[in-house]
């Protein structure tokens, strides 16, 4: 039986091709999604880890988030350099890593911050950040360096000892460029799959030196004056401090349990409104945000395959009027109802078995090959890694759902084997 | 000489007919016997056969079938008996398009382990070879598909598919109507000469009356039908 709905099928290879192909896109949409989805997701709660409280000007946790951890968007609000200095005396505070942003190279990120980047900060499982090539700052005389994350080294193909232009603003094309003081790369990071790998960092001291000398009228400089008596940084240069505002600070403690009375403090500070976070609880909310888009995206891939399958059912309920000859024939030669019926539900399920296949070798093609264009164009990184137990159940369910639809048009044609019995009008 | 096919007080009526399509007292095809039944279109011919063949079911102990009343069987013991002892041609289209010629024949043992049963001895292959050769048909032909065989050949290969394991009884419904005329005689001899050797019952059913000084019976429906089939021509 099955030997004969596989030559029954060959003989309507064109439309059951199509069916195939509809069937495989479909798959490969599915589990593509589910793939992205899953690994997004990982990808995202990996991006910081081991930073226990993230410090900003007051505003929304997701804003600071985004901006601190992703470097999305632009915070409109500052916290003052005073306030970091008291930031880090807080009891408790281990290490605190302070970051400015607002300026970009190529459309990547500019963040000012400290050494205390490379030596303190983790992502994934804990893990430091390491250089590919290069050194951290402090290994250098000069000002105006950077150590650029691994995607922009390999895409603007930078090396040690290049230079480097820094732009204000953050978009990728910017008519204010600092290009008096071009940048040099003295390190590479390794990569690590989260948004460091698209930062430039500089010294917090050369973004202060490039904004004061080439936009006097920068909101850096207002503070300038009034801040300029009460300098008491131990800054080598000057006897200021190195920048006047920050964006971000990101504090490591002693001991986590501490965080949620650091944040209350934090967040009642009276020098200044500030808001305090804790990155692991604020990305959970964030992600929640985020999930009604990628419930949205499951949805609609869903949907297609459903689709795919009903277009196999249309294909299978037309080819039952050209095929009632066949069917006359099979009863003719012995062939019971059950048997009509069981043949289309094998032909459905052939039909389907193939084209998921087909779908999930799609979906490996578009992975190996496709890996490095993702990365690049979408900013998406997916790895080609055996099917899950979640991957197969959906492989699963289209199986059974092809199978289960397959009854219908396999019904009217046990229908019509009744009643056609060996005399077929056509 | 045992009996093939009896029938006794058949009625037939198709759902929502008023009148039965066929009523016959009786009727008794011996076997071996090759008969020729006449009738016109309309006249109840494939409705009987269809009740021959086991397809439709009429009331308990009207049709017996070697010796088995079909009414009495279950809809898969009906098709088994129709799968493993009788042959049928249809007029046209009797072949699946898709396979080849040997593999239609072969196909006839699919569901029929008695006839597999009766070709113990030899392999079914060599059997369908056989009986393809016997028929004509050269072996370039055999393993052609069956569409691009011409439709006497495709009405040969339906008769070896019927008489392959040697079924009790070969039901023919107008195999000739798709044949001119030279055609139709030899695929006629060759039908008698391949029953005699298997002492196969021949009911061969057709509305063209040139052909019943072949059979040494022939039965006019309309003489037996007493039902609507047979009143209306």
């Amino acid at each position: 039986m099955f030997k004969l709905a596989l030559a029954s099928l060959w003989n309507r290879r064109g439309s059951v091709w199509l069916t195939i192909l509809a069937i495989a896109v479909s798959t490969l949409l599915l589990l593509g999604v589910e793939r992205i989805r899953v690994q997004t997701q990982a990808n995202f709660s990996n991006t910081i880890s081991g930073t226990d409280l993230i410090v900003g000007a007051r505003t929304g946790s997701t804003e600071l988030l985004l901006s601190s951890v992703f470097h999305i968007g632009n915070l409109s609000n500052t916290l003052s350099w005073q306030s970091y200095e008291h930031l880090r005396e807080l009891p408790g505070v281990t290490w605190h890593i302070p970051m400015a942003m607002g300026d970009s190279v190529h459309g990547f990120p500019v963040i000012a911050t400290t050494d205390a980047l490379f030596a303190h900060f983790k992502y994934g499982n804990k893990r430091p950040l390491a250089f590919a090539a290069g050194s951290p700052f402090q290994q250098h005389e000069q000002l105006t360096i950077a150590v650029v994350g691994a995607e922009v080294a390999s895409e603007r193909q930078l090396q040690v000892n290049d230079d480097l232009i820094v732009a204000h603003g953050t978009g990728e094309i910017s008519f204010s460029q600092h290009d008096a003081h071009p940048f040099r790369v003295v390190g590479v990071l390794k990569r690590t799959g989260t948004p460091i790998d698209r930062g430039v960092f500089i010294p917090l001291a050369a973004q202060g030196l490039v904004h004061g000398e080439y936009l006097p009228d920068s909101e850096h400089d207002d503070h300038a004056d009034e801040d300029h008596q009460h300098d008491r940084h131990e800054h080598e240069a000057h006897q200021e401090p190195p920048v006047y505002t920050l964006s971000a600070v990101l504090l490591g403690l002693e001991n986590p349990a501490l965080a949620l009375r650091l944040q209350r403090t934090i967040n009642t500070y009276r020098g200044e409104a500030l808001s305090a976070i804790m990155p692991g609880l604020a990305l959970q909310n964030f992600w929640r945000t985020l999930s009604l888009f990628e419930r949205a995206l499951v949805a609609i891939s869903v949907l297609v395959v459903i689709t795919g399958l009903l277009g196999m059912l249309t294909t299978l309920l037309a080819s039952l009027r050209e095929r009632r000859r066949e069917m006359a024939v099979l009863r003719s030669i012995g062939a019971g109802p059950i048997t009509i019926l069981g043949l289309l539900v094998v032909e459905a399920f052939v039909v389907t078995l193939v084209g998921v296949m087909l779908g999930t070798v799609g979906l490996y093609s578009v992975l190996i090959f496709g890996a490095e264009l993702l990365q690049q164009q979408l900013g998406i990184h997916v790895s080609a890694s055996v099917l899950t137990l979640r991957e197969l159940y959906l492989l699963l369910a289209i199986l059974l759902a092809a199978t289960v639809l397959s009854l219908f048009p396999a019904w009217r044609a046990y229908r019509n084997a009744l009643a056609d019995g060996l005399t077929v009008k056509l | 000489m045992s009996t093939c096919v009896e029938l006794k007080q058949l009625q037939f009526t198709w759902p929502g007919a008023q009148l039965p399509l066929l009523s016959i007292p009786e009727l008794t095809i011996n076997r071996g016997e090759r008969i020729l039944l006449r009738g016109a279109s309309g006249s109840g011919k494939s409705t009987l056969l269809g009740l021959i063949a086991g397809i439709h079911t009429s009331g308990p102990g009207q049709v017996k079938v070697l010796g088995e009343d079909l009414a009495s069987l279950s809809q898969h013991h009906r098709d088994r008996l129709r799968a493993n002892d009788i042959g049928y041609i249809f007029q046209q289209f009797n072949l699946l398009p898709y396979l080849s010629a040997m593999a239609n024949v072969t196909l006839a043992c699919q569901f029929a382990p008695a006839r597999r049963k009766r070709l113990a001895q030899q392999s079914i292959t060599a059997e369908a070879e056989n009986l393809l050769t016997r028929l004509g048909l050269t072996s370039a032909q055999q393993r052609q598909p069956a569409h691009q065989l011409s439709v006497g050949q495709q009405q040969r290969v339906a008769a070896a598919r019927a008489l392959l394991g040697s079924p009790a009884l070969i039901i023919a419904d107008e195999p000739t109507s798709a044949l001119d005329q030279a055609h139709r005689d030899d695929f006629i001899q060759l039908l008698f000469e391949a029953c005699d050797a298997q002492q196969t019952t021949l009911l061969f059913v057709t509305h063209d009356a040139t052909l019943a000084p072949l059979f040494p019976r022939s039965i006019e429906l309309s003489d037996i039908n007493h039902g609507s089939g047979g009143r209306d021509v």
